[in-house]
C-alpha cells in the first residue's frame, strides 16, 4: 500500500475502485481513516435510500435524470435498477402495488441514493487532490506528540 | 401499525412513514455531513464532533428556510 500523502502512480485504478466501492480509492492511496469515513457515509446513504424507498427508488426508465445522479454511487445502483425493472415492475397485484414507491417516500428514497452518487463524484475528484502540504502541522503533531506538547 | 407488520424491508417502500416524511431528512443530513467532514478534516481530526455540529447547523438552516417559506405562503402570497 502507498504511504499516505505520497502521489499514487495509478490514479485511474483508484478512481475505478472508488466507484466500485465508495471510499476504497482512498484506502488504496493509504488514507485509511478517510476512506472508512467516506465508505460509512456513502454506504449509509445508499442503504437508507433503499430501506426508505425500496428497490423502486432506482428506476432508469421513469426517473432517468435521477438515475444519472445515482449511478456514480457504484455498481449496486445498476443491480437495483435491474431488480426494479425485472422484479418490482413485473409483480402481480396486490404485491406489486406495495412494492412501487409513491409520493414523498419514493422521492426521499430516490434523493438519498442520488445524493450518495453525487457525494461519490466529489469523493472521486478528491482522489486527485494533493494533500502533501495540507495539515502539515497537525500531521507533525500526530507523529511527534511529545515535541508538539513541548511547544504548547 | 398493520402496515408496518406486512412491510418487506429493502423491497417495499416505507409508506407508513408518509405522515412524518420530513423526519427522514435528518439521517440524510447526517450522511452528507459524514462524507463532507470525512473528506475535509485531517485523518485524526474530531470527526464525530464535527459531523454532529454540521448536522445541527444544516437542520437549523432547513427549519429556518421552511419557516420563511411558510410565512411567504401564508401571509405574503394572499396579499399579492
Amino acid at each position: 500500500m502507498t504511504p499516505p500523502n505520497r502521489p499514487f502512480r495509478h490514479p485511474a485504478l483508484a478512481l475505478i475502485l472508488g466507484w466500485l466501492l465508495p471510499g476504497s480509492g482512498h484506502l488504496l492511496l493509504g488514507q485509511r481513516i478517510r476512506g472508512l469515513r467516506v465508505m460509512a457515509g456513502i454506504g449509509g446513504l445508499l442503504v437508507l435510500g433503499v430501506l426508505i424507498g425500496g428497490v423502486d427508488a432506482v428506476d432508469s426508465l421513469r426517473d432517468r435524470l435521477w438515475y444519472l445522479a445515482q449511478l456514480p454511487a457504484g455498481p449496486l445502483v445498476i443491480v437495483l435498477d435491474v431488480l426494479s425493472q425485472k422484479v418490482v415492475r413485473t409483480m402481480d397485484a396486490p404485491a406489486g402495488y406495495h412494492a412501487i414507491g409513491l409520493g414523498h417516500i419514493n422521492a426521499i428514497g430516490t434523493l438519498y441514493i442520488a445524493l450518495a452518487g453525487l457525494m461519490n463524484v466529489v469523493v472521486m475528484l478528491d482522489l486527485f487532490r494533493d494533500r502533501s502540504q495540507e495539515h502539515k502541522h497537525r500531521r507533525q503533531a500526530d507523529q511527534h506528540p511529545d515535541a508538539a506538547r513541548g511547544e504548547a | 401499525m398493520t402496515h408496518t407488520l406486512c412491510w418487506i424491508p429493502f423491497l417495499e417502500p416505507m409508506h407508513f412513514m408518509v405522515g412524518v416524511w420530513y423526519l427522514l431528512a435528518l439521517p440524510l443530513l447526517v450522511g452528507i455531513s459524514m462524507v463532507h467532514k470525512g473528506l475535509h478534516l485531517p485523518e485524526h481530526g474530531p470527526w464525530l464532533k464535527e459531523v454532529g455540529i454540521m448536522t445541527v447547523q444544516a437542520t437549523l438552516g432547513v427549519v429556518a428556510l421552511s419557516l420563511v417559506l411558510d410565512a411567504f405562503v401564508v401571509w405574503v402570497l394572499p396579499v399579492l
